[in-house]
């Protein structure tokens, strides 16, 4: 197993009237070569959660282990990171260096990689988002566009090459272009590479179209953790925590409340055009 | 995280007599303190003193566990002036140490000394502690007030401050978020020499003042967007009132602070 969450509590200042349980025991574990979304509403855990992937939170309660080990007793904290490539939120926040080439070798350089390796790596990473690596490699990151900025910090972690890739919320504050370009390059690497990766998002239907898992954190807990089209199916508990169902499930709620005959867990769109032309043409029959 | 452990100049919620007071009498009560602790010349007047800020932590309900958290940094300033005053004071030897000859007034002079500086820290953190920033510069601002007709800006200088104040905890959340951000791509903040530790906080705090800079810019057109000038005119929607436990707490200790004064006068 790759990752493994145990009976997992976190208490933010633990002993103090700022007392704060984030996440109350939870039990999860991701195999290699899987595509997990992460959702809930806002203040749910998600961001507490995935810091305990890569032993940057040691959970108050519980274990954690990476392939196996416990992180912090059979393996170090410092260790699960280079496995555990963790994006932040608005990663572009961290770029720091006077190059595109300089920000994205920082991850490598601390692993102590030989020069050699480090431009291999970042040639690698930045094609991997997209970007082309004689062009960009001298550029200033802060005179890139905000998608482009975010792109680069993503290779920043790819470069560290590791075995899980969690991203939270990857494509907030984008355009629609900056945020397709980036979700086609999750796909790309998670298809080509077989790589490894969670998506923390709360819009359902970008984590629909991705991932064949999901898991559903509320106030600390895990309220769902199954196939996207099962959960889809509970739109009720979805909307009462505050959470939506992707557009075309919902689209398809409506229809069933009319009476038709349709399915009710569908959310891509091309099976749901696929759906309505059957019912036309038997209507027309 | 260790961001987090920073406890000067926060604030500790609670619902206390302390906490209550009016941001006035608490100000002046510490420059008072700040007073009598440099005119106290004796431990017994440092005892007396401490006793006093024992009590307010006490009534003020916060936890020890703060004040010696705030006491911490100063921890290798309190060891040079020990050292220090151990070491170069003439007077009655009472250790050899090799070249190094230890005093009787040297071992005396450097606990005061120590004394002195845990008192003026922890009595002037209580303050913070049990003060909301807003509370701390609307008094501010207010014993500023009469020294307006010689060109003090009381109110800019206040909302300074207030801005100061406001934004330490999002620039600690934001420090720990880099921190935490170039933790995962494989920086190391707390091992090897000085000069290492130096460099690798430049992944850290370049992108601490490029997110201050445009903090800055954003909070400057928000504040004028809404028609911000300065303090010309402009009335308060919670105007500070003395009450009768604001003027009987700050006698008292005022009549407290004068007997330790006067204690420990040599």
């Amino acid at each position: 197993m790759l990752l493994e969450l145990e009976d997992v509590s976190f208490t933010y200042m633990e002993g103090t009237p700022l007392a704060q349980t984030a996440l109350r025991d939870i039990n999860v574990s991701i195999q290699e070569g899987e595509f997990v979304g992460l959702i809930g509403p806002t203040g749910s855990g998600k961001s507490t959660l995935i810091q305990h992937f890569n032993g940057l939170l040691i959970p108050t309660r519980g274990k954690v282990f990476v392939e196996d080990k416990e992180v912090g007793v059979e393996i170090k904290p410092a260790e699960t990171r280079q496995k555990m490539g963790l994006v932040f939120q608005f990663p572009e926040n961290q770029l720091f260096e006077e190059s595109v080439f300089g920000d994205v070798a920082f991850g490598p350089r601390n692993l102590g990689c030989s020069e050699e390796e480090i431009e291999v790596r970042v040639k690698k990473s930045l094609e991997f988002v997209g970007l082309d690596y004689d062009s960009f490699k001298n550029r200033s990151p802060f005179s890139l566009s905000g998608g482009e900025m975010r792109r680069v910090a993503i290779a920043g972690v790819l470069a560290m090459e590791p075995k899980m890739l969690i991203l939270d919320e990857p494509t907030s504050g984008l355009d629609s272009q900056g945020r397709e370009e980036i979700l086609s390059r999750l796909e790309h690497l998670h298809h080509t590479e077989s790589l490894t990766i969670v998506l923390v998002s709360h819009d359902m239907d970008e984590v629909a179209h991705l991932a064949d898992r999901l898991i559903v954190l509320n106030e600390g807990r895990i309220l769902f953790d199954d196939e996207p089209r099962r959960i889809f199916s509970q739109a009720q508990k979805l909307r009462e925590i505050g959470l939506g169902v992707p557009h075309v499930t919902s689209l398809f709620m409506s229809l069933i409340d009319r009476g038709m005959k349709v399915p009710s867990s569908l959310f891509e769109v091309e099976q749901a055009a696929d759906v309505i032309v059957d019912m036309f043409e038997e209507m027309v029959r | 995280m260790r961001a987090l452990r920073v406890t000067v100049g926060q604030y500790f919620p609670a619902e206390s007599p302390i906490h209550r007071l009016d941001p006035r009498v608490k100000i002046c009560l510490t420059m008072l303190l700040m007073v009598a602790i440099f005119m106290v010349r004796s431990f017994t007047g440092f005892a007396g003193l401490g006793l006093l800020l024992c009590l307010v932590v006490y009534v003020g309900q916060l936890p020890w566990s703060w004040i010696l958290r705030g006491l911490k940094p100063l921890r290798y300033v309190l060891l040079f002036t020990l050292v220090m005053h151990l070491l170069f004071t003439p007077g009655l030897v009472i250790l050899l140490l090799g070249p190094l000859r230890i005093t009787q007034e040297g071992l005396q002079n450097g606990l005061f000394f120590c004394a002195r500086l845990v008192l003026l820290v922890s009595g002037t953190s209580l303050l913070t502690f049990t003060t909301t920033p807003i509370e701390l510069t609307d008094g501010i601002e207010y014993l500023l007030s009469p020294f307006r007709r010689f060109k003090v800006p009381a109110h800019e200088l206040a909302m300074m401050m207030t801005i100061a104040l406001r934004f330490i905890p999002t620039l600690l959340v934001e420090t720990e978020k880099i921190m935490k951000a170039q933790m995962a791509r494989g920086a190391d903040f707390e091992s090897g020499n000085i000069f290492r530790r130096a460099r690798s906080l430049v992944p850290l705090l370049v992108p601490l003042f490029v997110s201050v800079f445009r903090r800055a810019d954003e909070l400057a057109l928000a504040m004028e967007s809404r028609c911000y000038r300065g303090g010309e005119g402009r009335t308060r929607m919670r105007a500070l009132r003395m009450e009768g436990k604001d003027w009987l707490m700050g006698l008292a200790t005022v009549v407290l602070l004068v007997l330790a004064i006067l204690v420990g006068l040599p």
